[in-house]
């Protein structure tokens, strides 16, 4: 055979808003997903065809696309426009993820049992009755969870606060995998993993680019539908019982739920946001925008809206993420120089002092403890600098020369 | 067939999807005082 394609790929269609239906369809082979026009679909479909009957090449592309092409003009089509890993003689690549570090803590066949009995909170109606129950609830008791929660919690409350909260991660991944369950759409796992400099928990739904951007967003939400209900036991336990924990765990969740709605970091929001707009690879397009952005201020491009109908979203949020980098950074730097302060002015306080002098003298102030604190805040602060410093960079110098994979 | 015309080229479009993974960051304590005020601050 000239030419073959793994044996694994399944095609469907890919419904995005603002394309035509049928223009755009979802190819996936093991974990890798390509959005591919209707010709690319066709020519893979025409390799397929070829590799399961007893028709040529020729013969086989005539079929599926009615255009006449020569077995080498079908291979080079072939091998210009269909992704290389597609093609049998090349290994599939490890799935990318965008971990530093990432542990899987359960894995889907375990996971697999746990949600498909969980599939029916999905119901419509379940879903409205949760969701008024929710905005009653927690909106009417936010004032005093808010208060209650400023007071903090007892030494000894803590461990069971982190168990608490772990129980909160876990079942709000859970409720993605939940989710996709409910749409029979494969899942991966529930892990553990270090984001750019935030440790996160994780489930893996790559394989939910298959559901409709309906279903996408219903996968997207499913966490923070699970942590509702889970919140409105909580307040519940905390309204009956007076319970300082409960407060704090309610207080607590809620801003973790907050957090994860953020569209600039790969959490829920920018799935959401990703999905409801139809925009796919928001990162990588933000920075294109940006880049268009600069060629309209300094060489007078025009932006083209009409063309590119994606940038009525693309250029407001690539410059609020912009912004929101530049904020953070700012923010960040500021409690960097306090910390630098504070550790200057600790250090000029035991000079001229031998360090087991320093150390001892640090012990009886009761300053050895803030210090060491106040060196690793400092540390955290650096890291997370350079991290948005990096990032700004990325945004605002190095989009120029950004290799998209859209092609 | 001209494979590097622009016609052909707009005709077909590729695009690598990224790997989904819904994350949720650990917002941590912020670490309770041990003085007996009961503090528990929350930061990320």
């Amino acid at each position: 055979m000239p030419i073959q394609l793994h044996s694994n790929i399944q095609i469907s269609p890919f419904i995005s808003s603002g394309k035509h239906e049928n223009s755009q369809f979802l190819i996936q082979c093991e974990h890798i997903n390509y959005v591919v026009s209707a010709s690319v679909k066709t020519l893979i479909e025409s390799l397929i065809s070829y590799q399961n009957s007893n028709k040529s090449l020729v013969e086989s592309y005539f079929t599926t696309t009615q255009r006449n092409a020569s077995e080498a003009d079908i291979i080079a089509l072939a091998k210009q426009y269909i992704p290389k890993e597609l093609f049998a003689n090349v290994e599939l690549p490890p799935q990318r993820n965008p971990f530093i570090f990432s542990v899987t803590l359960l894995p889907e066949r375990l996971l697999s049992h746990v949600s498909a009995l969980l599939t029916p909170l999905f119901n419509k109606w379940f879903c409205l009755i949760i969701m008024i129950a929710f905005i009653g609830i927690h909106g009417s008791l936010l004032t005093q969870v808010n208060q209650s929660a400023a007071l903090g919690i007892p030494i000894g409350a803590i461990p069971t606060f982190i168990l608490a909260m772990l129980l909160s991660y876990f079942i709000h991944e859970l409720g993605h995998i939940s989710a996709c369950q409910r749409y029979n759409c494969p899942h991966g796992g529930i892990g553990f993993g270090i984001y750019l400099v935030f440790p996160v928990f994780y489930a893996d739904v790559s394989k939910a680019w298959r559901l409709s951007q309906t279903q996408r967003a219903v996968v997207d939400l499913g966490g923070l539908y699970f942590q509702s209900i889970l919140i409105i036991a909580v307040d519940c336990y905390a309204y009956f019982t007076a319970s300082q924990l409960a407060y704090v765990l309610s207080w607590t969740i809620t801003l973790t739920m907050l957090h994860t709605l953020n569209p600039f970091f790969k959490f829920d929001g920018y799935w959401l946001l990703s999905d409801l707009s139809g925009i796919t690879n928001l990162h990588d397009k933000m920075r294109t925008a940006l880049v268009r952005v600069k060629n309209k201020i300094f060489h007078r491009t025009p932006l083209n809206f009409n063309q590119d109908r994606a940038l009525y979203l693309l250029i407001p949020y690539s410059i609020l993420a912009t912004m929101f980098f530049i904020y953070v950074a700012t923010f960040l730097s500021q409690k960097l120089w306090q910390t630098g302060q504070d550790i200057t002015l600790a250090f000029s306080q035991i000079q001229g002092n031998s360090l087991f002098e320093s150390f001892t003298l640090m012990l009886e102030q009761d300053a050895l403890f803030p210090l060491l604190k106040t060196i690793m805040w400092a540390i955290l602060f650096v890291l997370l600098l350079s991290f948005y410093l990096k990032r700004i960079k990325n945004l605002l110098i190095q989009g120029d020369n950004l290799e998209t994979r859209h092609k | 067939m001209n494979l590097d015309n622009n016609e052909i080229n707009n005709e077909y479009t590729v695009e690598a999807l990224e790997a989904r993974f819904e994350m949720e960051a650990v917002v941590d304590d912020g670490g309770a005082e041990t003085d007996g005020s009961c503090e528990c601050k929350v930061t990320w």
